[in-house]
């Protein structure tokens, strides 16, 4: 029995396309210079999300896609990438696939193969070409690069105290600078160090006189561990005895693939600046003394003898490390070398002196990447920067085995003490103090991260289905109901003069109130900040601005203003058709704007406020505006006008309203083929809203929509027609008035005009209309006129009666039957009988009178 | 969803009855009885005064509200051509859950009387022969005999998204 998915399918669905939207968001966040850390991660964790959730429902597509876009988000987030605008503009046509491929699957279409695999592609190619890439970024990228490097190091717990551990040693070398100036010259190779050991460097060591002191060779026998000895800590013991300088030998550690773990392949070079004997020295290794091969020298002989030789031995060791590395690599995680294994492995030659001095030439040839600090080594402060973006580079080689992260880590570090050492001590001094402050920072990155993260979580919205709200909704509507029947109820009661009246009707009040908070309540559920419904545009301006070559900004404001679900949804694509209009007929390309003296960056603006029981919606620019006698030119053209007909300036501006209008002289595959605001109204009346424009030639357009917050109810006024209770929504109500008969004419036999003060009004009979039996048929002097004003004409509704006012809760009659003409829906009144709303704009339709 | 749920509904029903045996609500029209399939039935309930929709043929006898929702009435008789009878106390309305397209409907059908609830094997279940114009054998689903009285099994989605009902066609002034 196969499992049904399809219901856990519609959930990630709904969060894979909420993440996807937050992703975009956030890229766009990116591109805008925002804070990249934070950012990054919820990038990252939306494609994580949808991988995995789409992996569970074997979506092996989206899975593998995702994957892809996760890889090269963690590089990212790991520092070991720097986003750029290719790189972000690449993610957003990820997120733009991924919203094909949501779609397709809902659609159960096919989806878009061809672009996903060229995607994919992309993506591979931006991955595989991690070294280039990276190799050609650290100019530019310089800064930001080294610090990501450490931070990634500080990430793996094993390596915390070693990268921390740098600290104390600036004391070190430091003193050494001060104390014998004369030394640094000689020192070079010393601070290779093998970072395990640097604790010891921490211990005070005994001030003693520069030249005294020994240098030591020791090269542990390969089995020295199998007899349980540690090399590691004779060197500790060493360190007790004064000043210490360890320089880790790897020269013949082999290949990962034929590395034994059980083995040590590590030697160390040792100069100890200490008064004590030889003897006591060797005391140290006593243990060890039939197990290695131990060279013990007075220091400034050595010194003497090595100085020559050093850089290029340091080199060479440096170059040997990174050959290494790249073994290493290769080898990938074939071999599990325990991470504290490592410093110990490997015995060296006495490298300093004879291996390198002999190799350098033909180690130097095949490794580019150490050309530069080679060569540049020879200065005795040599430039950082070179030194320090080697870092990135090995450490990046050695990622893709995840599965030695810990010990290739170690092994980076490597590289990078041996690096430094060639640049002589100073430049030592100099670099290592900067890693300390950068794990530190990042640590706080992390936390503010993740506090946001979980405040997010607190402050975050629950996804309630629309089902579960509208039954909310129906009873609330109920309550209120109920409410209404009691208050008729309290009435008749009060007329026959019964006791203790003032108790039920302070109980009705109470329950009035309380059922209005419950319904406001609910309602709100459905409210939702129109930041929804505004999300879509920084995306749409930004691909905008690369189509046209445009410079447009978008700045928005009252993001936060809410509104009624459906009306958001249905807000939408007008919004979307506004600032396309504003974008392509509004704001003028960079050069002309300058020339109009404008900043040559065109502002649209997206403002949303409440105003009165409506939200009002602002879409504004500040482009060339509107030209009047343009529009009226072009609507004389189209016919929508008469040749001689004269319209006010403020009429004018309506006409692009029209169906059929479009001054787009050129017309673009944005916008201008006519089919833009005659929809665009029309879908905001069908919201039983409207919208207005503005417009000044060369400062800008402002159209501004005003919709009601909600359309599950309404303020409406009751009239009656013969039996029936009909409700009108006071919104479109202008006035209600008797009716004088000595104002009615008749024109053209049929159509009435009431004369309203100073114009004619066609005036509509609601039993006609409605076929509705009454008395009152032909008797206009017992009628009363109620004018309302729809689709921006008025007519006079002609009604029996007028009773009270009621906010009515909309019910539809689609629910059910279907939509019908002239009726905009129905709700229940106090007695629980239904009552139909009216609906104005479509009776002035059906009535004929649209047209004037 | 909601097809998945009645046929876990048929399938139990099934089992509790009798297996294979669909069960019919049936009602009185003209003394003439009708069935409906009775997993369509929502509930049965009086007559109570309905808002008229404007424009809209007689048989729709406007809407009424069914504890929140608006509930268009349709009267069966007048539907099917026959002399509308007076409403009183005893007139009946069924509500019905009528499959339109893709989603439900919930209607009202106002009949003379509830009569039974009949077990019938869907194999006794006979094809109509063409009834002229009065019902339309496209609105039968089948003849069954129960107790040697005829049933005519209406088949509610094909009636109740007819013409005037039908989605498609909206009403127009």
């Amino acid at each position: 029995m196969s499992i049904d998915t399809s219901e856990f399918l519609d959930v990630l669905m709904e969060d894979s396309l909420e993440a996807l939207n937050e992703m975009e968001t956030s890229l766009l966040d990116l591109d805008h210079g925002g804070d990249d850390a934070e950012l990054i991660n919820t990038i990252f964790r939306g494609a994580h999300s949808i991988k995995g959730g789409s992996g569970m429902l074997g979506l092996d597509e989206i899975a593998s896609f995702t994957h892809l876009m996760e890889t090269l988000l963690d590089e990212v987030r790991e520092g070991k990438r720097t986003i750029d605008m290719l790189l972000i503009g690449l993610l957003l046509e990820c997120v733009d696939a991924l919203r094909g491929m949501f779609d397709a699957l809902k659609d159960q279409t096919e989806n878009d193969q061809a672009l996903v695999a060229s995607l994919v592609e992309r993506l591979q190619a931006v991955l595989e070409n991690r070294e280039p890439v990276l190799a050609a970024a650290p100019t530019p990228a310089s800064e930001p690069e080294p610090e990501p490097e450490l931070q990634e190091l500080q990430e793996l717990p094993e390596l915390q105290e070693v990268i921390a551990e740098p600290e104390p040693i600036p004391a070190t070398p430091v003193d050494v600078i001060e104390s014998a100036p004369a030394a640094i010259i000689d020192l070079p190779e010393e601070p290779v160090h093998v970072p395990v050991v640097e604790p010891v460097l921490a211990t005070p060591a005994s001030p003693s006189g520069n030249g005294n002191g020994w240098a030591i060779q020791f090269i542990p026998d390969h089995d020295v561990f199998v007899s349980g000895q540690d090399p590691q800590r004779f060197i500790q013991q060493l360190a007790t005895l004064g000043r210490i300088q360890v320089t880790c030998d790897i020269n013949v550690m082999p290949g990962f693939e034929r590395l034994n773990p059980e083995l040590c392949f590590l030697a160390w070079d040792i100069e100890l600046e200490t008064d004590v004997d030889q003897d006591q020295v060797r005391q140290i290794f006593a243990p060890v003394a039939n197990q290695c091969e131990l060279i013990i020298e007075s220091l400034s002989d050595y010194n003497a003898m090595a100085g020559a030789d050093a850089d290029q031995a340091a080199d060479a060791q440096g170059q040997d490390a990174i050959s290494y590395l790249k073994e290493a690599v290769m080898g990938g995680p074939v071999t599990q070398v325990p991470a504290e294994a490592m410093p110990e492995l490997e015995i060296p030659e006495p490298a300093p002196a004879s291996e390198p001095v002999v190799e350098p030439a033909e180690l130097f040839q095949p490794e580019v990447a150490m050309a530069e600090p080679v060569s540049v080594e020879a200065e005795p402060e040599p430039p950082v920067m070179p030194v320090v973006e080697e870092k990135p580079v090995e450490v990046k080689s050695v990622e893709p085995a995840p599965v030695v992260n810990e010990q290739s880590a170690v092994v980076a570090e490597k590289p990078v003490a041996a690096v430094a050492a060639a640049d002589a001590l100073p430049k030592e001094a100099e670099s290592k103090p900067t890693p300390p402050p950068a794990p530190t920072r990042k640590k706080e990155t992390k936390k503010s991260a993740a506090a946001k993260r979980g405040s997010q979580s607190e402050a975050g919205s629950i996804r309630v289905s629309t089902q579960k709200i509208d039954a909310l909704i129906n009873m609330a509507g109920e309550l209120v109901i109920t409410q209404a029947m009691l208050a008729q109820l309290g009435e008749k009661l009060e007329e026959s003069g019964l006791q203790d009246l003032e108790q039920l009707r302070d109980g009705l009040a109470q329950l009035e109130r309380n059922s209005r908070e419950l319904q406001d309540a609910v309602m709100s559920i459905r409210m939702l900040p129109i930041s929804f419904a505004f999300s879509r545009f920084p995306r749409m301006i930004r691909d905008l601005n690369t189509k046209m070559n445009k410079k447009v900004e978008l700045v928005t404001s009252g993001e936060q203003t809410e509104l009624d679900k459906t009306v958001m949804e249905k807000i939408g694509d007008p919004l979307v058709h506004l600032v396309r209009n504003g974008f392509d007929h509004g704001i003028e390309m960079p050069a002309d704007r300058l020339k109009a003296g404008k900043p040559e960056t065109g502002t649209i603006e997206l403002n949303a406020y409440h105003q009165g029981g409506n939200i009002v919606i602002e879409v504004v620019d500040d482009g060339k505006g509107l030209d009047r006698e343009k529009i009226v030119a072009k609507a004389r053209e189209r016919g929508l006008i008469g040749e001689d007909e004269q319209v006010p300036d403020d009429q004018a501006l309506e006409l692009i309203f029209e169906p059929g209008f479009s001054t787009a002289e050129q017309v673009s595959d944005l916008s201008g083929r006519g089919v833009g605001m005659d929809v665009v109204r029309r879908n905001i009346r069908d919201l039983g809203g409207h919208i207005e424009v503005a417009s000044e030639v060369g400062v800008g357009s402002t159209f501004t929509i005003r919709l009601p917050l909600t359309l599950a109810i309404l303020d409406g006024q009751l009239v009656t027609v013969g039996d029936e209770t009909f409700i009108v929504p006071l919104i479109s109500i202008v006035e209600s008035l008797q009716i004088r008969p000595e104002l009615l004419n008749t024109v053209g036999g049929r159509t009435e005009l009431y004369q309203l003060r100073d114009e004619y009004i066609p005036v509509v009979k609601l039993s006609e209309l409605f076929d509705i039996k009454t008395d009152h048929m032909s008797e206009y002097g017992q009628g009363l006129l109620v004018v309302v004003e729809g689709d921006g004409k008025k007519i006079g509704l002609k009604v029996d009666d007028l009773l009270g006012q009621q906010q009515a809760f909309i019910k539809s009659l689609e629910t059910n039957y279907k939509p019908v003409t002239g009726i905009s829906g129905a709700t229940i009144l106090g007695d629980g009988t239904v009552s139909l709303i009216l609906d104005a704009g479509a009776i002035v339709r059906l009535s004929g009178h649209s047209k004037g | 969803m909601t097809s998945s749920m009645q046929n876990i509904e048929d399938t139990n029903l099934g089992m509790g009855v009798s297996a294979g045996e669909d069960q019919y609500l049936t009602f009185i029209l003209a003394q003439e009885e009708y069935g409906v399939d009775i997993l369509r039935v929502q509930e049965i309930k009086g007559w109570s005064k309905t808002t008229p929709i404007p424009n809209t043929p007689d048989y729709i006898k406007g809407v009424m509200n069914l504890r929140g929702s608006i509930v268009p009435i349709i009267d069966l008789r007048e539907r099917f051509g026959l002399e509308p009878l007076e409403y009183g106390p005893m007139t009946v309305v069924i509500v019905l859950s009528v499959q339109s397209e893709d989603r439900e409907r919930l209607m009202g059908v106002v009949v003379d009387a509830v009569s039974d609830v009949y077990n019938v094997k869907p194999e006794d279940l006979k094809p109509a022969p063409d009834l002229g114009d009065r019902l339309r054998s496209e609105f039968v689903k089948g003849l069954a005999t129960v107790d040697e009285k005829l049933v005519i099994v209406v088949d509610i989605d094909s009636l109740l998204n007819s013409d005037e009902l039908s989605l498609m066609n909206t009403a127009t002034a």
